[in-house]
């Protein structure tokens, strides 16, 4: 048999086919789950957690601290040596520098944005539509067989309840390229896939109506094992199973794991001990917000992930908590590490710890970024300005290699010095992940979306 | 013969001197598909022969005995014979090759020549494609863009040239190549196995590809010569052949070279099924057929050469009585039935063929009316009458633009653009269609579009299809059935296409402009933007030409298989594109046509994908096509009539519930291929069942989902049953499967619970009618058939049972809702 590439027993003709056959259920999203699957079970489906920075992090006071620098440019933190030799990270991000020889990071990255919007998440380089979507598109809008959608969205609201409402920054359920049935499912938030996953009856009366419609269904069984109409069986039935057992609702239920772990992850402690209420955005209960939700947010993917989603955002749903200027709405670089920073290193560094013994660091990739850098001078009042020409981005997972320095900024962390990477490369990084990209490209539906998996990746592996 | 038999025969290879319980053997004969006057010349130590001993049975059948007859050559020094039937020169001289089994002998001559002066290996047509058939240029391998491990190869060898550079000039000093230790050759230890490789053991060291390497370099790698023969084409025999279940037919690969010579590739070329239920095929060229009754096509490729063997495996049922053929349509399909001895399926009832047809033309449920009317009419010519009245019916028109509407790519980028120019061109696609356009017409007024688009709607198109690249593909695809992408950077794989043709229909679409500029900012202080400018599509003058980027030699407008055109700078290349393509004679333009419309009634295309139509993916039944491509161009291009002509076969009419014999078949026609409704067609009948109609932004209340103008209208419901998103000229992107997102909305969608409600229930609880009547209505509505009598007492046994008769109504909608009955058109 003719194949593709030597890994793939799959032939052109039997994917140019899928479409009609969907034999037993067949789709391209399980041939590609069976197929991502093919090494090491069946749970084996890859993953993207995207942590969106709202409002763009400094480059100085997280993973390019320029010691040597002036110090008007230079942190405004202490500077903390990592387990990557030679390399220093602001030392807010104690706990993550202890991690660093597990992670990537990217110190010639530009979103060459400066302006408040959710960019690379949505914008331009994404066809103005939620990265995750662009996944689903390929990936199929649920799991095969848990019935997980693929592509989440976190808010503060999906795992707390007493925290302020979300001023976002753009629609991060942006969809235009590929319909609103890829749209980001967000658990407590609302959206057609959600309400439709909750069951809307009494479950007594629902099986009223299926055990009606299981009598009036007669041609059904007349057409015999015809596979189009086999296939409409299986997913009704599994729809209804999906509906009574709620193993999507079991998913998002964090009661069901060890209360030891959530504990670890819980960044609230972060909250009790200042008091940011001299801007305005503390006195909205942004920071609180944050901070009360990240940690559970990061536990709440994972979760997900494991689940079959393939994509998640997370997002703080606060204009700007990473918007350092030191005026009247935003807090200064110093107080904003701690307000933001702190929450940020314990959730990812829980993340990581978490990740690495259960031995899911291949299947599932981290992202972390903002729609922007600040400035390498500080203001007068010891904030930073926004800033597009430099901006940090961690990753940590999914084959990105362990303890890697990609690019280097110049002297005074403004540009990169060499070759530049931006949103359109993090995409390309993002979907060669979850994509088996020379597959997906010979199918002509996907032709819109896969050109965004041509450009070429960071070299993070 | 028997299967259990034959798997007997093939395990004791060679020695089985007759075929018990076979009807006896009448003859045999050596087939090499180059034999000469009885004689075989094999040239050198690099040749071979693949042959196969062919025995026919006194009852007429063919029986592939390659591996089960005794092979000798007598003398024995000059030829080995391998097993398998593959035949390697020793020496010098001339033998005779014999074949013998149950008494019968069948022998050709072999002449063995030039083994001391052995002629050159042929690079390209040895070597590379040696490389290819182990997969070594492959495109997850050296094929890939900048190769594997510093080993690159052009991508399936389609550039020699190139392949000769990596492999001998910039290996020279290396170790891939040593010329003093062949065997110690880096692409021979790596290609073994011996050396550690990432692509593991791919060659065997005995066989005779590794000495054709080995002798390749041996020879100190000799190039081509520009007067080297080139291979012109490949036969693959035999051309066709009819299996029983679990035989084998070892095929046979004979290259024409420009010198009139001949050689086998036999081991040299790639093998591929379209339908692996059929048949399978292995690396070695032999076919078994599996379980499953059909026809399916084997595509032999060697380099850029494509040939394809036919391979039927009847069922073999007597089929006692065929339904009446209506006109050509059915002779042919049942034509192929009777030769695959496939009983098809009855004819459906009336009800059912309503329903059916309704859907298909107008793309909605029958109304009651024209139910209660349909069931009661005794006309004999009442279905053909049915026909007529949907072909006229407004909602044909609609349907039928939605369904260009998106391959044609009328959309907008974003739904919040202005909708005046998508507006525009669906409206000229619906009446176009309502008038009954010619297709010839159609075509040429959309691929020859100039002007504003307020005066030339079709101007639209260019919005979306603007590249030339885009050009080329999308009208290559929509109007050719030919996908030419591949052929942009390099020779198609499953194609005879080159960049030469790419580029000669490319040439065709270098002289247009096409304007449509951003809308203009709003200045500061002004109420409105200045007006955009409209989108205009001009013909530029001047020579048509597109460069060949590989030969980097321009390239004049040429159709495909076509002769080179000469058009004077000031006329317009499309109209002659477009003239080339109308032709009566061209043989893509009324087939793909015909294979779409083929496609969109009876749930398969004779050729599938429709819009993919190689030559390496032969349709299901040649004729069928021939002959609905002959028929459109006799009527003059005459959509309606071909509708006509499909849904009024027998064919279209027949079953889709299946008898004993026919539920695996998915290629014949034996019987109607259920599918579900398209997204658009299924919200409108949930609309009409539920009584309530969905609203869709910026366009009057009472708007079907099918007249949408383009497919920018947010709709959660569309989005999840498939509807396309209009980006590609590919039919792909509607997608009729179905998924777990489609069913949890249909089960448990809050929105459709309150259709159910506030429409439809709310209405037959204050009808005073008695439940018996309004079950009936609602099963007329729903199914397009009268409800049954268990049917009804069971429902109104629900119905009396309950509290709440309110609720118990919402649950009998729900369930015909849910019903595959009611989703699906069967």
């Amino acid at each position: 048999m003719l194949t593709l590439h030597e890994n793939a027993r799959i032939s052109r003709r039997q994917l140019l086919s899928i479409g009609s056959l969907a034999l037993g259920g067949l789709s391209l999203s399980s041939l590609l789950a069976a197929k991502a699957s093919g090494a090491t079970g069946s749970a084996n489906d890859k993953s993207v957690i995207f942590i969106f920075q709202q409002g763009g992090p400094p480059q100085f006071e997280t993973y390019d601290p320029k010691p040597n620098a002036p110090s008007d440019i230079r942190t405004v933190t202490g500077i903390t040596q990592t387990t990557i030799p030679g390399v220093q990270f602001g030392d807010t991000l104690g706990r993550l520098a202890r991690h660093a020889d597990k992670l990537t990071i990217v110190r010639s990255f530009q979103t060459d944005n400066g302006g408040h919007n959710i960019r690379p998440l949505v914008g331009p380089e994404s066809l103005n539509t939620n990265i995750g979507a662009i996944a689903a598109r390929v990936l199929g809008s649920t799991h095969p067989t848990t019935g997980m959608p693929r592509n989440a969205l976190l808010l503060p609201q999906s795992v707390c309840s007493d925290v302020a409402a979300g001023q976002g920054r753009g629609d991060l359920s942006a969809t235009p390229a590929v319909g609103s049935n890829y749209a980001p499912f967000t658990p407590g938030g609302p959206g057609p896939l959600m309400r439709d996953l909750r069951l809307n009856l009494a479950p007594d009366h629902f099986a009223d109506r299926r055990a009606l419609l299981e009598q009036m269904d007669a041609l059904s069984r007349q057409l015999g094992r015809d596979t189009q109409v086999q296939s409409a069986d299986q997913y009704q039935r599994q729809a209804a199973e999906v509906l009574l057992s709620g193993r999507v609702a079991e998913a998002l239920d964090l009661s069901r794991e060890d209360p030891r772990l959530v504990s670890a992850y819980d960044t609230a402690r972060y909250v009790a001990s200042h008091n940011w209420s001299q801007v305005a955005r503390g006195r909205q209960g942004m920071y609180t917000g944050q901070a009360k939700s990240l940690g559970k947010s990061l536990l709440l993917a994972r979760r997900l992930c494991e689940a079959g989603c393939a994509f998640v955002t997370v997002h703080a749903d606060y204009a700007g908590v990473w918007d350092f200027h030191a005026d009247g709405n935003n807090l200064n670089v110093a107080d904003g590490m701690e307000a933001v920073g702190r929450s940020f290193d314990h959730a990812v560094a829980a993340f990581i710890d978490d990740i690495e013994a259960r031995g899911l660091q291949d299947r599932i990739m981290l992202v972390a970024c903002g729609e922007m850098g600040r400035t390498p001078r500080i203001n007068p009042r010891g904030g930073r300005d926004h800033w597009g020409k430099l901006a940090p981005l961690l990753i940590y997972g999914g084959n990105a290699a362990r303890g890697r320095v990609v690019g280097q900024s110049t002297r005074d962390g403004g540009e990169p010095s060499g070759t530049p990477y931006n949103g359109r490369h993090l995409i390309s990084t993002i979907l060669h992940h979850l994509w088996d990209v020379p597959q997906v490209r010979l199918q002509p539906a996907f032709a819109s979306v896969y050109r965004l998996a041509e450009v070429n990746p960071i070299p993070i592996g | 013969m028997s299967r259990s038999i034959l798997a007997a025969l093939m395990s004791f290879v060679a020695v089985a001197p007759t075929l018990a319980g076979d009807p006896a053997l009448r003859s045999l004969r050596i087939d090499t598909g180059r034999t000469k006057d009885g004689s075989l010349q094999l040239v050198g130590p690099n040749s071979w022969q693949q042959i196969v001993v062919m025995g026919e049975t006194t009852d007429g059948k063919l029986r592939d005995l390659t591996r089960t007859a005794k092979l000798s050559a007598s003398p024995e020094n000059i030829v080995d014979i391998k097993s398998g039937g593959w035949i390697i020169p020793r020496g010098d001289g001339q033998t005779t090759l014999t074949a013998t089994i149950a008494g019968k002998t069948a022998s050709i001559k072999i002449h063995v020549a030039q083994m001391a002066a052995p002629p050159a290996v042929s690079f390209s047509n040895q070597v590379v494609p040696t490389l290819t058939k182990f997969g070594c240029n492959g495109g997850g391998c050296h094929g890939k863009s900048g190769g594997q491990k510093h080993f690159a190869l052009s991508l399936f060898g389609f550039e020699p040239g190139e392949d000769f550079e990596y492999l001998v000039k910039e290996a020279r000093g290396g170790r891939r190549i040593l010329y003093s230790a062949p065997d110690s050759s880096l692409l021979l230890l790596k290609a073994t196995g011996a050396m550690a490789h990432s692509g593991g053991a791919r060659i065997d060291a005995n066989s005779p590809h590794y000495r054709l390497l080995r002798g390749w370099i041996a020879q100190g790698t000799p190039g081509d010569s520009t007067k080297a023969p080139t291979v012109t084409r490949i036969e693959a025999s035999p051309r066709s052949r009819t299996l029983d279940f679990a035989e084998e037919q070892q095929l046979l690969v004979v290259a024409h070279l420009s010198d009139g010579s001949t050689m086998d590739v036999t081991g040299l070329a790639q093998f591929e099924v379209n339908d692996r239920d059929v048949c399978e095929v292995a690396t070695t060229g032999i076919v078994s057929a599996g379980r499953r009754a059909g026809a399916a096509a084997v595509m032999v490729r060697c380099q850029t050469h494509v040939d394809v063997v036919e391979i039927v495996v009847p069922l073999g049922k007597t089929i006692a009585k065929l339904p009446a053929a209506t006109n050509f349509v059915d002779d042919l399909v049942f034509k192929k039935l009777k030769q695959l001895g496939l009983p098809p399926s009855e004819l459906a009832d009336d009800a059912t063929y309503l329903r059916r047809v309704t859907i298909d033309i107008a793309g909605r449920l029958p109304t009651l009316e024209e139910t209660k009317t349909f069931l009661a009419d005794k006309d004999a010519h009442r279905h053909e009458k049915l026909v007529d009245r949907l072909l006229a019916s407004p909602e044909y028109a609609y349907y039928f633009a939605g369904k260009w509407g998106a391959v044609l790519r009328n959309r907008r980028k974003d739904p919040k653009d202005e909708t005046a120019p998508t507006f525009a061109f669906h409206k000229w696609i619906k009446t176009s269609l309502e008038m009954n356009k010619p297709f010839d017409h159609f075509a040429r007024e959309i691929l020859t579009a100039t002007g504003k688009y307020t005066d030339t709607p079709p101007a639209v198109w260019y919005r979306e299809v603007r590249e030339v690249s885009a050009l080329v593909e999308d009208s290559a695809q929509l109007f050719l059935g030919q996908r030419m992408v591949c052929a942009r950077c390099h020779h198609h794989p499953y194609e005879k296409w080159s960049q030469e043709d790419y580029y000669g229909l490319a040439a065709f679409f270098t002289r247009l402009e096409v304007k449509d500029p951003p809308p203009p900012k709003k200045a500061k202080g002004a109420k409105d933007a200045p007006a955009k400018q409209m989108l205009e599509v001009l013909h530029k003058p001047g020579q048509a030409q597109a460069q060949n980027p590989r030969t980097r030699l321009n390239v004049a407008p040429t159709g495909l298989g076509g002769a080179v055109l000469k058009i004077a700078a000031e006329d317009d290349p499309r109209v002659k594109f477009v003239d080339w393509m109308t032709r009566p004679d061209n043989p893509y333009f009324a087939r793909t046509l015909a294979n779409r419309y083929w496609k969109h009634f009876l749930g398969r295309g004779l050729v599938e994908p429709e819009d993919d139509m190689r030559i390496t993916n032969p349709p299901t039944n040649p004729e069928l096509l021939d002959a609905l491509a002959k028929h459109i161009v006799d009527t003059k291009f005459d959509l309606k009539q071909l509708i006509r002509t499909i849904c009024t076969s027998t064919t279209y009419r027949l079953s889709a519930i299946p008898n004993a014999h026919n539920e695996d078949d998915r290629q014949n026609y034996s019987r109607f291929l259920p599918r579900r409704l398209f997204a658009e067609v299924l919200l409108d009948s949930v609309d009409d069942v539920t009584g309530s109609r969905t609203a869709f932004k910026g366009l009057p209340a009472g708007t079907r989902a099918i007249q949408l103008p383009d497919n920018q209208f947010d709709n959660y419901f569309l989005n999840v049953f498939g509807r396309p998103d209009s980006s590609s000229a590919c039919e792909c992107e509607r997608s009729n499967d179905s998924s777990l997102v489609q069913w949890l909305h249909l089960l448990n969608s809050p929105d459709l619970q309150a259709k159910i409600s506030k429409g439809r229930a709310a209405q037959l609880v204050k009808d005073k009618r008695s439940h018996q009547e309004k079950l009936n209505e609602l099963y007329l509505l729903a199914y397009s058939r009268p409800i049954r009598a268990e049917e009804s007492q069971k429902l109104q046994a629900y119905l009396e049972r309950s509290a709440n008769v309110q609720r118990a109504y919402e649950d009998v909608i729900w369930s015909l809702l849910n019903t595959k009955e009611f989703s699906f058109n069967h």
